[in-house]
């Protein structure tokens, strides 16, 4: 999939990638219930991709090495990076990507185990306060997605098991 | 089963797998034996150096803590005992097993083994933080949970001309991937795994883990209490294990949660509780990388 010289960054849950070198794959595997969020800004030539598995910190009654594991503690420090760097909200493309869920046949207690759904809107809530729009979403269903943002063009290549990828 | 001819085939393609890891399978069936001794299992897993070398490293891994290292095959059937040994014979044995491609689940090599331990580790956790006193039931999960899918090693064949058929029926008639599976080929993974499971003398504990993982609400009538904890565990534990995309294939989180767990188990069903032992179960994963090394 990666051709040449590109140098593919794998990011699992609970971390997080900024850079500027274009050369960069940034690449996601066994996105599910969990959350991806891609930024770039084509004029900082700037991106950067968070993998995030819960929403909300509050419930890390037990170990808690991995703390961006929650959306709400590593949304907020992956803006405040990029802003760092350099990006300009303006012109940041930035897309939601996972939040898969389990079967549900509707009734019962299927919907405990929402976290897929509840990552999205946690998601989209941070962004929105923090100013930022989102481009484009590939959220929901029944199946893992493998998510690689190219630094070289920022797009975001999406892929399912058993299937070609497609540029979102 | 309905489907003989289709029951033939599955042994037919069983007997012909590749690796199949034929000393700790009889390793298996001998710890069953009351009459086998130490030296007996000993003898018998040295003429397999792989086995050997691969028993050595999981008995001196941080989880047994021995304060010394331990050397030689006849010490380490001696330390361990038969039901640490049998672990972590099921841990080869499925490492061995799980860790080709399973292509009509489009899991590429090493998928399936790395799901399976995830689960496992993941069911170890889960009796423990529900049955803390009941250390033989934490061992049942973590096995149970090693080979609950056992059957798409042989089934993959199937599944492979057949997934996009299998995927219409599961989301036309609201059917886990599982059931759909048996709709279409006339089995499904969890039927094909009691082959397997029988081929191989897997104990009845772990036949109850492979057949009924996906909806323990269905086990027979009069199955013992110890048994029923074990298999809604896994599923728990499956369902975690989903979530969390570890080695997914095309059937992906095609499974509903049963019900019977709430009352099995006696867990409420509130989100708080749920989304805390997930994050209890994210933290494993070093755990997970660890042992994962271990039995490489």
């Amino acid at each position: 999939m990666v051709a040449g010289a590109k140098k593919e960054i794998l990011i699992s849950i609970g971390e997080l990638h900024i850079s500027k070198n274009p050369t960069e794959v940034m690449k996601a595997t066994r996105v599910a219930s969990s959350i991806v969020v891609t930024v770039y800004d084509p004029q900082a030539a700037l991106g950067g991709l968070v993998h995030m598995g819960l929403p909300d910190s509050r419930m890390a009654t037990g170990n808690n090495d991995l703390p961006y594991k929650f959306v709400d503690v590593a949304l907020p420090h992956f803006i405040e990076s990029l802003a760092a760097k350099g990006l300009n909200k303006q012109y940041a493309v930035v897309n939601i990507i996972g939040g898969s869920q389990l079967f549900n046949f509707g009734g019962g207690s299927g919907n405990i185990l929402n976290v897929g759904t509840r990552n999205a809107i946690t998601t989209r809530t941070i962004l929105s306060r923090n100013g930022l729009q989102v481009a484009k979403t590939d959220t929901g269903g029944n199946k893992p997605r493998t998510v690689q943002l190219e630094m070289d063009t920022g797009q975001v290549l999406i892929s399912f098991p058993g299937q070609v990828g497609h540029y979102l | 089963m309905s489907n003989p001819a289709l029951l033939n085939q599955i042994v037919q393609i069983l007997d012909q797998l590749p690796d199949v890891p034929v000393v700790a399978l009889e390793v298996n069936r001998l710890l069953d034996d009351p009459d086998v001794s130490a030296q007996d299992l000993a003898d018998v897993i040295s003429r397999d150096p792989s086995l050997t070398s691969k028993v050595l490293k999981l008995c001196n891994s941080a989880e047994y803590g021995f304060s010394r290292k331990i050397a030689t095959i006849s010490e380490a059937v001696s330390i361990l005992g038969q039901k640490e040994l049998k672990r972590i014979i099921f841990v080869i044995i499925s490492h061995s097993l799980l860790s080709r491609p399973i292509e009509g689940y489009a899991l590429e090599a090493g998928a399936l083994w790395e799901n399976a331990l995830t689960c496992a580790v993941y069911a170890k956790h889960i009796a423990k933080s529900l049955r803390p006193d009941n250390t033989k039931l934490a061992d049942l999960a973590f096995t149970g949970a090693l080979l609950r899918d056992i059957g798409k090693i042989v089934l993959t064949h199937y599944v492979a001309t057949h997934a996009k058929q299998i995927e219409a029926m599961a989301v036309a008639n609201k059917l886990s991937y599982a059931k759909a599976e048996e709709m279409v080929l006339g089995m499904s993974h969890t039927d094909v795994g009691r082959v397997v499971a029988e081929r191989f003398n897997f104990p009845q504990t772990l036949l109850s883990a492979i057949c009924y993982h996906h909806h323990p609400g269905k086990m027979p009538d009069g199955t013992n209490k110890e048994i029923r904890d074990m298999v809604c565990m896994v599923h728990l534990a499956d369902a975690f294990t989903m979530l969390s995309g570890e080695g997914l294939g095309v059937d992906g989180l095609m499974y509903p949660l049963d019900e019977a767990v709430f009352d099995q188990l006696n867990i409420g069903r509130d989100t708080p509780f749920f989304e805390s032992l997930y994050n209890d179960l994210l933290e494993l994963r070093g755990t997970i990388n660890n042992m994962n090394q271990m039995v490489r």
